[in-house]
């Protein structure tokens, strides 16, 4: 269940809602269910996962992964797709998350901003990798639930060399 | 010995597996060629540092107190330990965190705790070069700065070193109507399974792009099928073209393993308003004009560095293991250009250099699928591939010269 900042109340209904977005979102992932994954973006979304600690701008400074709808279908045509060597071996992914907390509810907007921190393990192949960081959403309510517009993906280690990175965090 | 291993347009396979020649490649190739250290505006201040490693040792790239780009090793000469522990920073001394000796930022030391304390001839005093961090001869190309670690039979200046090669640094400084670059937008750094020079063959292939980039290709085709495609795009299906269209790519191959091919992925750079002036007025008409359209792709200064001028890239590769690689990537931002440049070029980056690009994996695939073929067995690699026409000094993307021509520079190296 995600948590609330003091002082601030939410049906429990949308509040279910928000959760079940954040489940689904990390459990498509997890089966590779990447076109039903796709369906809880927003048109306009964004997915985004930084270079540098604490980054602010991803124009004028380069990013691990800074992808609008257009470029995260490409990416999942891609991984998808019979050809893609490198993924010849097979890849399985497991994502665990922290609880979800609230962080603000914008006035103008009406999106909501939600942290919650992951982990992934990765097989593939013979390797097995590990991530962590802290995503943070942006959902956009619609009139029964959420919409994302935007996921950010903070690795603690953004900054350091990595293999090449191929699926989505 | 090693010369050896090169005969006829074909390799043995243990120079890409054997922890001997992995040994001998640092020493004599890696240690004794001027290598990429970093870009001046990295250390723009004195006292300005960035840890580097080349040919595996450690190093200080520092600005000294003069103004002057300096590479120290980052090794006390008291008991050994690094005494720069940060990647980068700015410093008056450098104080070694074990027992307090401090360095100027050219090395000198300058201070050590319990001066009376270190007796007999040769004990280690103030200001003693014996005592001092080690130093290296540092050259820089318009701003792009190289170390050598250890002198040659036959020590090269750099400009000598690069000749040709030295052109893609060229275009780059000159898409600055003042000539001054920064590097900006952060590093990108991917890590491959493969031995270094897996890698540099592949530089220049024009034969692998449909076989190795099916996936992004199709991916991408799909992609644009909705009409003008955005450039990441576009960037990804331009490995989509015809062979025959690999066939028209230029590539020159330079003294010394360096490269540069012409022709692939061209943007029209020349457009906005007032650039071109101001880039003809610094440096004439014909030089401008070069500077905005000729487009190298991936020029080669081997063993360890390449640059693609076009998209203000500048990349070091740094041997790890007979079988491991680092691959580091930086943008440059020309002062003066438009800034939409600049950040077209972040984008590039992005969809090229970054780990995720949709274009790489399958690239680290088939390096890592070669190292596995290799691993433990001697026979010949083929390097045979020729051009219909070959000319003298050039050939095409579907010619293996450039890599032949890598293999003499190797061969005269661990011959020397
Ligand atoms: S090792 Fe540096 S002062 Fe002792
Ligand atoms: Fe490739």
């Amino acid at each position: 269940m995600i948590v609330l900042p003091e002082n601030l109340e939410v049906p429990s209904t949308r509040l279910e809602a928000a959760d079940r977005v954040l489940y689904r979102e990390c459990e498509y992932l997890n089966l590779g269910s990447y076109d039903q994954w796709l369906a809880l973006f927003s048109e306009d979304c964004l997915y985004w996962a930084p270079l540098a600690p604490g980054q602010d701008d991803a124009k004028s400074h380069s990013s691990l992964f800074h992808e609008n709808r257009e470029l995260m279908r490409m990416r999942i045509d891609r991984i998808t797709h019979e050809a893609a060597h490198s993924l010849a071996g097979g890849i399985r992914t497991s994502r665990t998350a922290g609880p979800a907390a609230l962080r603000e509810i914008e006035e103008e907007s009406g999106d909501w901003i939600v942290e919650r921190r992951f982990q992934m393990t990765e097989r593939q192949g013979e390797r097995t990798r590990l991530f962590a960081g802290l995503c943070t959403y942006r959902l956009t309510p619609g009139r029964e639930s959420f919409l994302i517009r935007e996921k950010r993906v903070d690795l603690i280690d953004c900054d350091q060399p990595h293999e090449p990175l191929e699926v989505f965090f | 010995m090693f010369g050896e291993m090169v005969r006829d347009g074909a390799v043995d396979g243990r120079v890409y597996t054997s922890r001997e020649v992995f040994a001998a490649e640092i020493e004599r190739v890696f240690a004794r060629c001027w290598s990429y250290v970093g870009h001046l505006s990295e250390i723009p201040q004195p006292g300005d540092y960035r840890r580097v490693t080349v040919a595996g040792r450690p190093l200080i790239f520092i600005r000294h107190e003069d103004g002057t780009p300096r590479v120290l090793l980052n090794r006390c000469a008291h008991r050994g330990a690094a005494v720069v522990g940060r990647d980068c920073g700015r410093a008056r001394r450098l104080r070694c965190p074990y027992h307090g000796w401090t360095y100027a930022t050219d090395g000198a030391l300058k201070q050590l705790p319990l001066p009376g304390g270190y007796a007999g001839d040769g004990a280690p005093r103030r200001g003693d070069p014996a005592w001092s961090l080690k130093s290296y001869p540092v050259e820089t190309h318009r701003d792009f700065a190289f170390v050598r670690l250890e002198e040659p039979q036959k020590p090269l200046p750099l400009a000598e070193f690069l000749g040709p090669a030295g052109e893609a640094l060229d275009l780059m400084a000159d898409r600055s109507p003042t000539g001054r670059l920064s590097v900006a937008g952060g590093r990108l750094a991917i890590l491959l399974r493969c031995n270094w020079k897996v890698y540099l063959e592949n530089l220049h292939d024009g034969l692998h792009p449909p076989h190795v980039h099916e996936s992004s290709i199709s991916a991408a085709r799909a992609a644009a099928a909705g009409g003008e495609p955005r450039e990441e795009i576009r960037w990804v299906a331009a490995n989509g073209q015809p062979l025959a269209a690999f066939g028209e790519l230029e590539v020159r191959c330079h003294p010394h393993g360096h490269s540069d091919m012409s022709g692939f992925r061209k943007e029209a750079d020349g457009r906005d308003a007032g650039y071109r002036e101001a880039l003809e007025e610094a440096w004439g008409g014909g030089r401008a004009d070069r500077a905005l359209t000729r487009n190298l792709h991936n020029a080669c200064f081997y063993p360890g560095a390449s640059a693609h001028p076009q998209y203000m890239q500048m990349r070091r590769l740094t041997p790890l293991a007979p079988n491991r690689t680092l691959v580091e990537s930086w943008t440059l931002k020309a002062e003066g250009a438009p800034e939409s440049h600049f950040l077209r070029n972040v984008r590039y980056a992005n969809t090229i250099h970054s780990p995720s690009s949709l274009v790489k994996p399958d690239d680290a695939e088939a390096y890592r699928r070669v190292q596995q073929g290799l691993e433990g067995s001697p026979g010949p690699v083929s390097q045979h591939r020729s051009d219909e026409n070959p000319g003298p000094d050039t050939s095409t993307a579907l010619s293996e010269e450039y890599v032949r021509s890598q293999y003499l520079a190797w061969q005269s190296y661990m011959e020397d």
